[in-house]
């Protein structure tokens, strides 16, 4: 597994612009959706290009994990367009993979961590057939991707928070997906475990796969990601991570205490309202 | 032969006691693979609330002339409907919905049968279990329901277990979580209806409870529970049987009591390995136990 550092990014392969024209992986045209009765989300438009590596950023409640569950079908719009691969999203979840939010799951449920792992391989199985050698395999890869391979037969309710999310990672790698939703995949998760996400992550980009990665980590958006989207219930910036994240779109979104400050050549969105002791 | 082999062989060869033996066992199997999923998703509630159903449709179908276990399927189906049908329109807790229905079917039921002249016997049989009475052709309605409830699950085992597990990932991978939840709750109805003459209405949820808990005591591998489940539940009806024919006591309340029995001990020998866990998941499903 590579890990990627700061040092490297100048030199890290940056994905080449979608030729123009080409068909986008991801495709939202004019959609509001919400829960009863409540938006979440007013008339937002966005067309993503495949194979790359997308942030959502925006302040919470501001409709990022209702986007990726409209891209999944979990919830349905109340009027626009929705479409995945060409397809409404429940045609084609098989090809989608999922981190939810941390939350999900019944952690009283007897289950070991590889048996959570095998589930992203159902999707791809169908109805009454049973996990094979290639099934196992691609388990015991995706474990092994996000070092948890020695936690294979241990109880997932065991495990600590941090792990958890590595058991949900390695089951949406296990999945194989051509496009991978990460609902804040690396909350709870320490720097180096981190940093070795973000490198697997980049190896799945350059192999075709598009990702789309919700995260308030806003100072690394631009060593990680070829494309942001700033959502505020409606798409307020889209396009290069730096492009994305400038004080005036921080102002609009989060209000007046948040800046940008450089410290060493990078840049970090900062609370200046807020007292820290 | 010696006298305890004597001991060992003489209830079984009685026909009415092999029967007996072949239904018990049968739907101790059943009942532990169900009951793995009643253990983990907390559906003993329902589970009771459907087999005190599936009692109106009895209690009907004997009025009307009808199939027994046809009447109480329906009942129990339909309970199960109403149970979904009604938290989501009502905004009440399932628990609370449960309650309600649980207590009216009953009733209803009572109120059949007080209609009835001459209900004594067969029916409080169903109440109390009368496994001693199972004749074959109700011998042969356990097997082949009994197998089709083992099969559907077997068949549909990835699924459920993925669902039972975490439902939101389940829907996002494209199972059909609704139409599973829902499979599972009709399989529980029927295993409560084919365990309805062999243990009694009031003592079917032990047999779905008891040894799933035993055996999670001991494993927590989900598939493991539901074969050592199965296991115990033979033990149990075997070593009931025994009781019920030398102790002269009803033979499904003598099951219970072994499997209870059983119960206690795999507690006391998983707590003096002194394993917090097993403690821990005994006491949650102690109170279950505790009923009885
Ligand atoms: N299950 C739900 N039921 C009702 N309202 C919901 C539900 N989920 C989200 N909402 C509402 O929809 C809005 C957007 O929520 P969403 O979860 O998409 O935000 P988010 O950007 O992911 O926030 P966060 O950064 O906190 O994860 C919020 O106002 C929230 O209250
Ligand atoms: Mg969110």
């Amino acid at each position: 597994m590579t890990t990627m550092s700061t040092a490297t990014d100048e030199t890290a392969p940056k994905l080449p612009r979608p030729p123009l024209g080409a068909r986008p992986i991801v495709e939202l045209t004019g959609v509001t959706a919400g829960y009863r009765g409540q938006s979440a989300l007013d008339g937002i438009s966005l067309a993503l290009p495949g194979g790359c590596m997308v942030a959502v950023v925006g302040p919470n409640g501001s409709g990022k994990s209702t986007l990726l569950k409209l891209l999944l079908g979990l919830v349905v719009p109340w009027s626009g367009m929705v479409e995945v691969f060409g397809q409404t999203p429940r045609a084609t979840r098989r090809r989608v993979g999922y981190v939810p939010q941390t939350g999900a799951g019944d952690w009283s449920f007897p289950v070991t961590v590889g048996e959570v792992v095998m589930m992203g391989r159902y999707g791809r199985l169908g109805l009454f057939s049973r996990p094979g050698r290639l099934d196992r395999m691609a388990v015991a890869a995706a474990l092994e991707q996000v070092g948890m391979a020695e936690h294979m037969d241990e109880q997932v309710g065991e495990l600590s928070g941090g792990q958890r999310q590595r058991v949900f990672l390695a089951r949406a790698l296990a999945q194989q997906p051509e496009l991978l939703l990460l609902d804040e995949p690396l909350v709870g998760v320490d720097a180096v475990t981190e940093q070795d996400v973000y490198g697997l992550l980049a190896g799945l980009r350059d192999r075709g796969v598009t990702v789309l990665f919700t995260t308030h980590d806003l100072s690394t958006l631009a060593d990680h990601f070829d494309l942001a989207v700033f959502l505020n219930r409606r798409v307020v910036a889209f396009g290069r991570p730096e492009d994305v994240v400038t004080e005036e779109h921080l102002r609009t979104a989060y209000g007046p205490r948040m800046s940008l400050v450089q410290i060493g050549g990078r840049f970090f969105a900062v609370d200046t309202g807020a007292h820290h002791d | 032969m010696t006298a305890f082999g004597q001991l060992l062989l003489e209830p079984f060869q009685l026909a009415f006691m092999q029967r007996a033996l072949a239904a018990t066992v049968l739907v101790g199997l059943v009942c532990a693979v169900v009951g793995a999923f009643v253990v983990w998703k907390g559906l003993s509630f329902i589970g009771d609330a459907l087999a005190h159903a599936s009692f109106a449709g009895v209690a009907a179908a004997y009025v009307l002339g009808q199939s027994i276990y046809l009447g109480a399927a329906v009942a129990a189906v339909a309970t199960a409907l109403s149970i979904t049908f009604l938290s989501r329109r009502a905004r009440l807790s399932v628990d609370t919905v449960i309650g309600v229905l649980f207590a009216f079917a009953f009733s209803l039921g009572i109120v059949i049968m007080s209609r009835v002249r001459n209900y004594t016997g067969d029916l409080f049989g169903f109440i109390f279990g009368n496994v001693l009475g199972i004749g074959s052709s109700d011998l042969v309605v356990i097997a082949i329901s009994g197998s089709v409830i083992v099969g559907v699950v077997l068949l549909l085992y990835k699924e459920l277990f993925f669902v039972a597990f975490d439902p939101v990932m389940a829907e996002a991978s494209g199972l059909p979580v609704a139409a599973l939840q829902y499979s599972l709750l009709v399989l529980l109805g029927a295993t409560v209806v084919v365990a309805m003459q062999a243990i009694g209405i009031i003592l079917v949820v032990a047999m779905l409870v008891t040894p799933a808990a035993t055996a999670s005591m001991v494993t927590r591998r989900f598939h493991r529970i539901m074969l050592l489940g199965g296991a115990l539940s033979t033990v149990a009806s075997v070593a009931g049987l025994y009781l019920s024919y030398y102790a002269n006591v009803p033979s499904g309340a003598a099951i219970v009591l072994v499997s209870t029995a059983m119960f206690l001990a795999t507690l006391l020998v998983t707590n003096l390995g002194s394993r917090p866990r097993a403690a821990a998941a005994a006491a949650g499903v102690g109170l279950t136990a505790a009923e009885f």
